[in-house]
């Protein structure tokens, strides 16, 4: 008795203790093999700008970069990340179905090619500051990636909004400190297009990238 | 005993494996259901209407785009230059000088946080102040950051939106910029009941906000000329800018 006792109780403790740990494997393991899909999802949003976003960088930090002549590499980085039939789509909102299939390619291509002017001068001036990873979240089709600029003086938040197709996830929109780069081409372009309709807007659009082509 | 026991186990990681499958299983469902194929028209309203876009009113358009016009020489002709003329200190020193201005508006944050609602904020921005103006050097220094008191700013513009006061309408301000009847209002008060400022005049007060827009202009990257040369109609682009970045402000 005097050795059985202590040793059932052992065995009454072991069996605890397993079923405690069972549990809490069992608990776990979803979410231990959850967190590893996410973070070994290659193919995943997060995963997408990260490797745009880093192969931009790369070329800004080359020894002997010099804008006029990588431009062209990091404008090919862009537009492989970027989805320019939905952002097209999004700027124009319901005006993009009034457009012939000519008028919504060029407003396409003088689209990117605005954005692009304006925007990779600007990832120019924060090449030596450090880019940050916040959060992924994914909501069926549609995700949004948040990172951060982290100058000496200030964080400027940068998410990115992507949306799935067959092919991968394709940036749409980017919001930086919470102005959407759609929704503000769109707000702009709105009373234009109203006023103009899509050939005044494709006039003046062209124009302007001649002025800032010339600076 | 051992039966009941593995039967209990067995009971709780089939309900554990079915809960946590569930949700990505709806989460397939909501793809299968809402993917989207590369020829149809992308929906940008539908796919952002949780955030949606904001808008204001702009009845003084005319009269507002022109202290736009106004503004913009000012900015290029007189504020720019200054701000220049400031790089001749190395980045840290201004840095330090955009800390200290930064500091000088701490109290009326945190009284803003308060007014919110957010008691916890108003003791970070509070707690920020302590520590920044002490172990800060005046608020120099930003101590308080690596301690893990993380400024959120609140003004009380923020504040009035949160009580559900509207912009009522835009407002471009001369020498100042964009702003809302709501916020330029907020921005007078803050000016007012700053604890700190309480034995200034106006035109002291004006030049410390002056001489802080100078600091932080120094520390910016030009990103004003950017976006302005880059748009059709910079006048609507930076109304547009300015109202969501509101928008997002408020709701943090």
């Amino acid at each position: 008795m005097s050795i059985r006792f202590p040793s059932f109780a052992r065995t009454r403790h072991l069996a605890s203790v397993g079923r405690r740990l069972l549990l809490a494997f069992a608990l776990l393991l979803p979410l231990a093999v959850a967190g590893l899909a996410t973070a070994a999802d290659a193919d995943g949003p997060g995963a997408a700008v990260k490797v745009t976003v880093e192969n931009i960088l790369a070329i800004l930090r080359k020894p002997g970069f010099k804008f006029e002549t990588d431009r062209p590499a990091i404008s090919a980085e862009v537009r492989k990340a970027f989805d320019d039939v939905a952002m097209a789509q999004s700027v124009l909102s319901t005006n993009w179905k009034m457009l012939n299939p000519d008028q919504q390619t060029e407003f396409k291509g003088l689209m990117l090619q605005t954005i692009e002017s304006t925007y990779i001068g600007r990832i120019k001036a924060y090449t030596n500051e450090t880019v940050q990873y916040r959060k992924e979240e994914v909501k069926g089709s549609l995700a949004t990636v948040d990172t951060a600029i982290v100058t000496s003086s200030k964080e400027i938040p940068v998410n990115y909004k992507l949306r799935k197709r067959s092919d991968g996830w394709f940036v749409y929109d980017v919001e930086v400190e919470n102005v959407s780069m759609v929704s503000t081409y769109r707000d702009s372009y709105r009373d234009i297009f109203a006023k103009e309709g899509i050939a005044g807007l494709l006039k003046q659009m062209k124009a302007k990238i001649a002025e800032l082509e010339t600076k | 005993m051992n039966l009941k026991s593995h039967l209990q186990t067995l009971t709780l990681v089939t309900l554990t494996a079915v809960t946590l499958a569930l949700p990505s299983h709806s989460a397939l469902g909501a793809e299968a259901g809402g993917a989207q194929g590369q020829d149809e028209f992308f929906d940008f309203d539908a796919a952002s209407k949780d955030s949606g876009t904001p808008t204001i009113s702009d009845p003084l358009e005319k009269l507002n785009r022109a202290t736009f016009v106004f503004n913009d020489k000012a900015y290029r002709y007189v504020m720019k230059p200054v701000a220049k003329g400031l790089r001749v200190f190395p980045e840290p020193v201004r840095t330090g000088f955009s800390n200290f201005f930064s500091n000088l508006g701490a109290p009326v944050s945190a009284i803003s946080a308060l007014l919110q609602g957010d008691p916890r904020n108003a003791g970070t921005e509070l707690g920020r102040f302590v520590l920044n103006t002490t172990v800060g050097l005046l608020g120099f220094l930003d101590p308080a950051t690596d301690a893990g008191l993380v400024q959120d700013e609140e003004d009380l513009g923020q504040t009035m939106a949160r009580w559900g006061v509207g912009h009522g309408f835009y407002l471009v301000v001369p020498l100042y910029g964009s702003s809302s009847l709501r916020d330029f209002t907020g921005t007078l008060a803050t000016g007012a009941i700053n604890p700190l400022f309480q034995n200034l005049d106006t035109g002291e007060v004006i030049g410390i906000t002056a001489a802080s827009a100078e600091v932080s202009l120094s520390l910016d990257k030009d990103t004003y000329e950017a976006f302005y040369d880059g748009a059709i109609d910079p006048y609507v682009f930076f109304r547009s800018a300015w109202v969501q970045n509101r928008a997002g402000k408020v709701k943090q």
